[in-house]
């Protein structure tokens, strides 16, 4: 068969594949959604738990050693092999989505991610201001996690 | 609009963390309670380490667990100060002395007072370490005893090599974050 007709794969630039909602005074995972299988298979819920304290410990460090007292600065991302962690910071949390991609990340996805996290924000204030590890959100929360993994990936992807 | 309901979790989590002066046994607890290993060579902790484990503890005759996160910190007395930004958010730490050493556990007030001035309400456990080294030696267990109940903190004796009170340690600790 021709190279031409063989059906064309479908052009991923890249993928949004997990998703971390983490307190950010203790670093404590308090929701994960992912989009991928294999990080069902790697990452069982203890080591998501160690990745988002990891990040938030990652997090302090860089910006405790980066910042003056004239610029505060935050970290917003971290970049690995063809993975980039986007990290968006609010009042108490941080959300802190795993992207694969191919070229380069899509230019818009700081302020989608910035836009899913104050309408987390206003939609969960007081679960989120009064989080220490021992309150669950009701299913709504995963859900709106869920929809912003799948509707980004429609768009942005061309599907 | 916020339309969140809270729910209890079945298990709840908690973040901790373990402090004490460089080379007194704090990873080597870690190792011991996570893995249930010991090994006899040291390695100095840099920056920080994270580990997670459930824990069980009695509370009004009812076997409960807790989740901890717990973040192993660098030793004090290294070349740099550890950070006191870590011991934000946590709910409690386990104070490590090395009972060989005397520094280490003189340290123990001051070390109570920088992790009090960020978790003003935090949860504190003393572990007097290397219990096992006690037998012939001189050591200065007196010197903790002394201390720990001059600050009534409750303490332990422990050993990462034997595995003496390690999970006694950590339990008593996770009793006293769910009753506080």
């Amino acid at each position: 068969m021709k190279k031409d007709l063989l059906p064309k794969e479908k052009e991923v630039k890249f993928s949004l594949e997990h998703l971390l909602l983490i307190h950010k005074k203790s670093g404590l995972l308090i929701k994960d959604v992912n989009n991928a299988p294999e990080w069902e298979r790697r990452e069982e819920n203890a080591r998501v738990e160690l990745i988002s304290g990891m990040l938030t410990a990652i997090k302090n460090f860089t910006e405790k050693v980066l910042s003056t007292p004239s610029k505060k600065g935050e970290l917003m991302e971290i970049v690995h092999s063809d993975y980039v962690i986007k990290i968006d910071t609010g009042e108490h949390t941080i959300l802190a989505a795993i992207l694969r991609y191919k070229e380069k990340a899509p230019e818009n996805f700081d302020s989608q991610l910035k836009k899913v996290h104050t309408d987390l924000f206003s939609k969960y204030t007081s679960f989120f201001q009064c989080y220490d590890g021992s309150q669950t959100c009701d299913d709504n929360l995963s859900s709106d996690l869920s929809c912003f993994i799948s509707s980004f990936d429609l768009e942005e992807n061309g599907d | 609009m916020e339309t969140s309901i809270l729910k209890p979790v079945e298990i709840p989590k908690r973040k901790i963390c373990i402090i004490g002066y460089f080379g007194s046994g704090k990873s080597s607890l870690i190792n011991r309670l996570v893995n249930d290993r010991f090994d006899e060579s040291y390695k100095t902790s840099i920056g920080v380490t994270l580990s997670h484990k459930t824990v069980f503890c009695d509370i009004d005759k009812e076997s409960r667990k807790l989740n901890l996160l717990i973040w192993d910190l660098e030793g004090e007395g290294q070349s740099t100060e550890t950070s006191s930004d870590y011991y934000l958010g946590s709910s409690g730490a386990i104070i490590v002395s090395d009972l060989m050493r005397k520094e280490t556990i003189e340290t123990i007030p001051l070390l109570i007072e920088k992790f009090l001035n960020v978790v003003p309400k935090g949860n504190i456990i003393l572990a007097g370490n290397k219990i096992d080294l006690c037998k012939e030696e001189q050591n200065y267990k007196a010197l903790f005893k002394e201390i720990a109940l001059s600050l009534n903190h409750t303490y332990f004796y422990t050993s990462a090599k034997t595995n003496e009170n390690v999970e006694e340690c950590f339990s008593a600790l996770a009793k006293s974050i769910l009753s506080s």
